[in-house]
């Protein structure tokens, strides 16, 4: 008479679970809960010279003290200049700081009126606070300028 | 009494207990402790193992952030690759970890540039720096970094940021 086999194997989870705690362990203390990232930007002085540059539209915007931002249009089409002037200010809030709601509107107005608008020129102060010129170079990314560059004082 | 005291309180196991083709349950005897069902157990640890390792991020070897650095924040940034670094903090600039003077700036940045890409010959770091900075401090400070980058030849700035998304 054959002995009845059991059908039911069971598995040693011990060892398993001790491996699953190390690594749990292991990866909790090297974990980064920063996630840090950077924001590109080209040099806006040296490069090509001016008679190589390829003049496509560029929208420069100038940081001004009391958050006021002025926006200048460069190599626009006639059409867009001719309705909307060389430049265009927005004027800071309450508080003195920059209305970036208000300036990513205009840009979205802008790239409306010029679709291959690509690049952006930020043009900080001395004064100007590090963490405002990076919000500004956020908005103009958002707004849908893929190209920006720095401009030093 | 045929059964021993230890036979008669050791653990059963509960998936041959519930077994429906071959049931292993003691009749009669009463178990003092209950055996543990590791099942979710497992299952728990290995969602925790398999999202630790999804969000494991090598970025953040990449920069050294002291305590009293704030870096600021940004939804529109990329991905952090190695490139030479260049920190301003507390008024002293810092070139890979290594202060240098304002006048030592530029003449540092040619030299890096040098040995960064004999260093690094893998990576795609000619011409691009990161700068490294805390989120209140004035662009005048900032401005010296990028003239000495754009007199030694980098073309691309890269501004450490905290992804915001």
């Amino acid at each position: 008479m054959k002995s009845k086999k059991d059908l039911n194997t069971e598995l040693d989870l011990v060892s398993f679970i001790s491996f699953l705690s190390v690594c749990i362990c292991f990866l909790l203390l090297t974990a980064v809960w920063i996630q840090i990232g950077s924001i590109n930007v080209k040099q806006a002085v040296g490069g090509q010279s001016a008679a190589e540059t390829k003049k496509v539209p560029a929208l420069w915007t100038k940081m001004q003290p009391d958050g006021k931002i002025v926006l200048q249009f460069h190599d626009f089409p006639k059409s867009v200049t001719g309705r909307l002037g060389s430049a265009l200010t927005i004027k800071g809030d309450d508080k003195g700081e920059i209305d970036f709601e208000n300036l990513e509107k205009k840009i979205g107005e802008i790239l409306i009126l010029v679709p291959e608008l690509k690049t952006g020129l930020v043009m900080p102060q001395g004064e100007s606070k590090y963490e405002n010129v990076i919000k500004l170079m956020d908005h103009m990314k958002k707004g849908g300028l893929i190209d920006l560059g720095v401009s030093p004082i | 009494m045929s059964q021993s005291i230890l036979e008669q309180t050791s653990f059963s196991s509960t998936i041959a207990e519930t077994s429906t083709l071959d049931p292993k349950k003691k009749s009669g005897v009463k178990a003092f402790v209950q055996p543990l069902m590791l099942t979710s157990l497992v299952d728990a640890f290995s969602i925790l193992v398999l999202y630790l390792l999804i969000s494991f991020s090598s970025t953040g070897e990449i920069l050294y952030i002291s305590k009293d650095m704030v870096l600021p924040p940004s939804t529109q940034s990329e991905n952090l690759e190695r490139q030479i670094i260049i920190k301003f903090q507390q008024g002293k600039y810092y070139v890979e970890n290594e202060e240098v003077s304002k006048a030592e700036l530029f003449p540092k940045l040619l030299k890096m540039k040098v040995e960064f890409k004999e260093k690094y010959p893998e990576l795609d770091s000619e011409n691009k720096i990161i700068i490294q900075a805390d989120k209140n401090e004035k662009f005048l400070d900032l401005n010296l970094i990028i003239h000495a980058s754009a007199q030694a030849g980098f073309e691309e700035i890269k501004f450490a940021v905290i992804k915001n998304s």
